[in-house]
């Protein structure tokens, strides 16, 4: 096959004789290289196709003849013989590679960016082409040795990179480099710079990576090496040089613009001109330099920003922190440390008289705080959660301790739950139900960090029944919707007593119906009364503390609804809650009065007015006697008679024992309606004592429950566990102390509840 | 089961085994049923006419009778031994069963030895320790109740913890003292069972630790020995100076 083509080509070189064939092929190699432009004319590229398949081919056909043994007589000839061709082309490139590092001397900087991407370029086309031309030693020859295992054999191409680098690259990369780096400094310092030319290079240099194993892959281990690693050096001290002018001559903030400034920059230059390999470490190097070596500085001004309220500044802190690791953290704790301070001070600015601390003002002061932290976290924290549990770990620190938990540890919740009231009670200042929504909605916010919701609990199921039994609540929907958030905040077994009170007058109102048809159809005459009937233990109520011997009126009526409800649900027993009953009397003794007044009154007043119904003058012993009633209960009730002007004391004697009471014939008042029924401060206080002491009994039934139930499901566990187990269960409610769930823990081995099985482990005794 | 009741003593135990069953247990019931005959009175049979327990001044008898110190810890011992729940009273079936599972003969002679053995026994055994120490809180406390007089415990830790056989008492520390002064001091209450346990257990480490080392806070002892741990510490007792040293290792 060879032979019949190679007739044709009169300057065909003697096929097997290398430097005859070499010399012709030099030839045409060295037109390729340097004058490739020119072209190439088809006779050429024949022409030194074929001498190179020729000189490949020669000894193969000697080879075929075995016994001839011509030439170097080994059978392997062919193999040598492309050996030498590989060998020459390797001298060759060698020898033109050199000449270029010779001419390279006599360019620097710029002009030597230029001639090197100008020799690289010419090169690497070159070599496509030579590649091409040199095929069949490719195919053959190469491939042969490749398969072999031989080191340092390469196609032709890869082999023109081999030796670039070698022989060029080894000499010229670090000036080209300094040239590189010397365009990048300039154009940092804001000059305009052809960056095409930092691009070449890079893409030169990252054709030099070859993969020793494998050559059709590349590697970027030279690109790492030669171009990587001076960039990023170079950038580390461009930057600290110039951060640390930068920050002695400006303030902090200003520095963190240009800080933010030059990382966009940067980002901005990989995509430009560089290769993506760069980009994260390149934003690393930048991390260090620009934001981690000045994080002192920059933690120390975020108090100075937050004092100041500087929300774009601290977004920016906050976006250039969170660059580098643990940036973040020495801010979170100065952020919850403000907070906590800013909280504390915002209660202690309300403060200055805990007793008479109206709630809202005490609510309003912890929502600010937190209102305006929250939001600082959301616009300029980016809403990390990290922050939010700092917020939250702040706020529940100032909720829970401040100025005014100082006079009891159970304030917060109770002024929460009387904010509560004084929400969902009737009032003249009416809310509008949307605003109500909002604003309780808030409530739920100071709530969450409430450690104590069992005290809460307490405070608002009471002032529920309250609001309930003296239905002045402002609205179901309104009190529907609160319970519901607790429900929602705390569980169904939060609310249950709360929602059985509801239940409870829903189940009254359907009963008072029934009642006046019952008593319609018997046709009795009656009193326009209303009862409620409260399921005990839901209802945090206790029977009076004082007898009492109702009027006959209301007695006779009072015995009607017992019979008919006895009649209803048999077995139930019914206790009269006298000292939350009210009714309202109409006046017909007083002169001068237009229209009658209407007394608004409790039972009890209403058993000392009627007495005057039979006798102009009742001493306070006669007084005591009809109505049973205990000093306690009598002498406000008479107080508040005596005040409003409704009763005298004759002979201008003081309230009490020995004192004689007659009617005030010339009452007088602007409203035709006098409400009577109005509570005692001290009553309400005692209240308030009352529940307080409550609530440390119940804790103790409900840490010793837990306990029970606990150990009834693990039956033995040890003690530091059941411990923690307990806390993690109670926590719901109030944050129990250790000491307190020992000294349960002793009271269930008391009991026998428990046994203490070796020294640490409890066990449960069923 | 033999080996728990003999206290994991082995021979003991072996021996308990041997002896219950079959017709020897038949004839050591009714041999140990005569001894304790032998020490009911009149006196006793006004207050049980059955004649199954035994009061105060037969007890005393027989304490003598064996050997007994009964102003010291040997008096538990016997009282263990015979399943007393109270140090005024014995009952038949605590005598007969106890006796019985002693595994020893049922005469006197023997008896006293195995009451030797048992007090020799006591120091080099802290498990049996253990078990005697419990039996004096049960002996101790009064039918309805289920604490110790307060001091009745104090006499009780007197008597086994400020013993030849066991010295609740360190280098620089007579524990013993510390303890019932504190007591003494802050603590109104009787003592119940976990507390008089406790307190052994409570002993036994600080022997180990003078320094109260191995307290922690969050320990499964009762509040009144943390209470006393801290009331230490105020005082400079045993922990302060190694308090010190630890918190320059955290």
């Amino acid at each position: 096959m060879p032979p019949v083509a190679t007739l044709g080509m009169p300057s065909q070189p003697v096929r097997d004789d290398i430097d005859n064939t070499w010399e012709y092929l030099q030839r045409g190699i060295t037109k390729i290289m340097l004058n490739l432009q020119e072209g190439v004319d088809l006779n050429t590229y024949m022409g030194i196709y074929t001498a190179v398949h020729n000189f490949c081919t020669s000894q193969k056909a000697v080879g075929f003849s075995h016994v001839a043994n011509i030439n170097t007589g080994s059978h392997r000839g062919a193999h040598l013989l492309g050996e030498d061709l590989y060998k020459k082309l390797t001298e060759y490139l060698t020898e033109h590679l050199k000449r270029l590092v010779e001419q390279s001397k006599a360019h620097t900087d710029e002009a030597l960016l230029a001639f090197y991407i100008r020799e690289w370029h010419r090169y690497t086309v070159s070599a496509k082409y030579i590649h091409h031309l040199f095929r069949y030693l490719n195919r053959h020859w190469v491939k042969r040795e490749m398969d072999e295992g031989k080191k340092n054999i390469y196609d032709v191409y890869t082999l023109h990179l081999v030796r670039w680098r070698d022989v060029l690259f080894a000499q010229v990369s670090e000036k080209v480099m300094h040239a590189v780096l010397k365009l990048v400094e300039k154009q940092r310092n804001g000059e305009t710079i052809e960056y095409n030319q930092i691009k070449q290079v890079v893409e030169s240099f990252v054709s030099l990576g070859l993969d020793e194993g494998d050559s059709s892959k590349t590697t970027l281990d030279v690109y790492r090496y030669h171009f990587e690693r001076p960039f990023l050096e170079a950038t580390k001290l461009f930057y600290q040089n110039e951060s640390k002018q930068f920050v002695a001559e400006n303030s902090v903030v200003e520095y963190m613009k240009k800080a933010e400034a030059r990382l966009d920059e940067e980002e901005e230059r990989v995509k430009v001109y560089l290769h993506p390999d760069i980009a994260i470490p390149l934003k690393k190097a930048c991390n260090q330099v620009l934001i981690a070596e000045h994080q002192t500085i920059l933690r120390d001004e975020f108090q100075v920003l937050l004092d100041n309220d500087r929300e774009e500044d601290m977004a920016r802190m906050y976006n250039l922190l969170s660059r580098i690791a643990d940036g973040l953290d020495p801010l979170r704790s100065r952020f919850e440390a403000h907070v906590r301070k800013a909280g504390l001070a915002a209660v202690a600015k309300v403060a200055t008289d805990a007793d008479k601390l109206e709630p809202k003002v005490y609510v309003d002061a912890l929502l600010e705080i937190h209102t305006h932290y929250q939001g600082l976290v959301k616009r300029a924290f980016n809403d990390e959660p990290e922050f939010t549990r700092s917020l939250d770990n702040a706020c529940r620190e100032f909720v829970n301790r401040n100025e005014v938990c100082k006079s009891g540890s159970n304030k917060s919740p109770e002024l929460l739950a009387k904010y509560t009231d004084v929400l969902l009670r009737k009032s003249s200042t009416g809310v509008e139900e949307a605003e109500l929504e909002n604003t309780l909605a808030q409530l739920m916010t100071v709530f969450k960090y409430i450690e104590d919701k069992d005290v809460f609990q307490k405070f608002y199921s009471r002032m529920l029944a309250r609001r309930l039994v003296h239905s002045n609540s402002s609205s179901d929907d309104a009190e529907t919707s609160m319970i519901s958030k607790l429900k929602e905040a705390c569980g169904f077994e939060y609310t249950n007593k709360l929602q059985r009170m509801f239940q409870d007058m829903q189940i009254s109102k359907d009963l008072n119906t029934g009642f006046r048809e019952h008593i319609n159809t018997v046709g009795t005459k009656s009193l326009d009364s209303s009862y409620s009937v409260l399921g005990t233990g839901f209802w945090p109520l206790t029977a009076p503390g004082t007898t009492f011997n109702p009027p006959e009126e209301i007695s006779s009526d009072c015995e009607r609804f017992s019979l008919y409800y006895k009649a209803k649900h048999e077995g139930r027993k019914l206790t009269w809650l006298w000292q939350l009953c009210k009714g309202e009397i109409k006046t017909n003794y007083i002169k001068n009065a237009k229209m009658p007044y209407i007394f608004q009154v409790s039972a009890y007043q209403m058993a000392i007015l009627l007495l005057f119904n039979d006798k102009g003058k009742n001493t306070y012993e006669e007084i005591a006697s009809a109505t049973q009633l205990n000093t306690e209960s009598l002498d406000p009730s008479l107080s508040i008679l005596l005040k409003a002007k409704v009763l005298n004391v004759e002979g201008g004697e003081k309230n009490g024992p020995g004192a004689t009471y007659s009617l005030n014939h010339d009452f007088k008042n602007k409203k035709f309606r006098v409400n009577l029924n109005v509570g005692m401060k001290s009553e309400t206080k005692q209240e308030e004592v009352e529940t307080n002491k409550t609530i440390e009994e119940d804790r103790k039934l409900l840490l010793q429950s837990a306990i029970v139930r606990i150990m009834k499901a693990r039956k033995r566990m040890k003690h530091q566990q059941l411990v923690s187990e307990t806390i993690n269960q109670i926590r719901t409610r109030f944050v129990p102390k250790v000491s307190d769930i020992k000294k349960c823990i002793e009271i269930l081995l008391d009991k026998e509840y428990l046994e203490r099985i070796d020294e640490d482990d409890i066990g449960y005794l069923a | 089961r033999y080996l728990k009741n003999a206290n994991f003593d082995l021979d003991t135990a072996v021996n308990l085994y041997f002896n219950s069953s079959g017709p020897v247990d038949e004839q050591t019931n009714e041999k140990l049923g005569q001894m304790f005959d032998g020490l009911v009175t009149d006196e006793d049979r006004q207050a049980d006419p059955q004649g199954n327990s035994i009061g105060a001044q037969s007890m005393e008898d027989y304490m003598k009778l064996l050997g007994i110190d009964m102003t010291g810890y040997e008096f538990f011992v016997a009282l263990d031994i015979v399943q007393a729940n109270s140090f005024a009273q014995i009952t038949r079936s605590g005598f007969v069963e106890g006796w019985k599972e002693s595994g020893v003969q049922p005469d006197m002679s023997a008896h006293k030895r195995h009451v030797r053995g048992c007090i020799d026994r006591l120091p080099k055994d802290p498990a049996y320790f253990k078990a005697v120490y419990r039996r004096a809180f049960l002996v101790g406390k009064e039918a309805p109740q289920k604490a110790l007089e307060k001091e009745t415990a104090l006499v009780f830790w007197d008597m086994l913890l400020g013993s030849k056989v066991y010295r609740w008492q360190t280098k620089n520390v007579n524990w013993l003292e510390t303890w019932k002064s504190y007591l003494e001091e802050k603590w109104g209450r009787g003592v119940n069972k976990d507390m008089w346990n406790q307190t052994l257990e409570f002993a036994n480490r600080t022997l180990e630790d003078e320094t109260l080392g191995f307290w922690s806070e969050d320990g499964a002892w009762p509040g009144v020995i943390d209470d006393f741990v801290l009331w230490c510490r105020e005082h400079g007792i045993g922990g302060s100076k190694s308090t010190d040293g630890m918190e320059v290792d955290y």
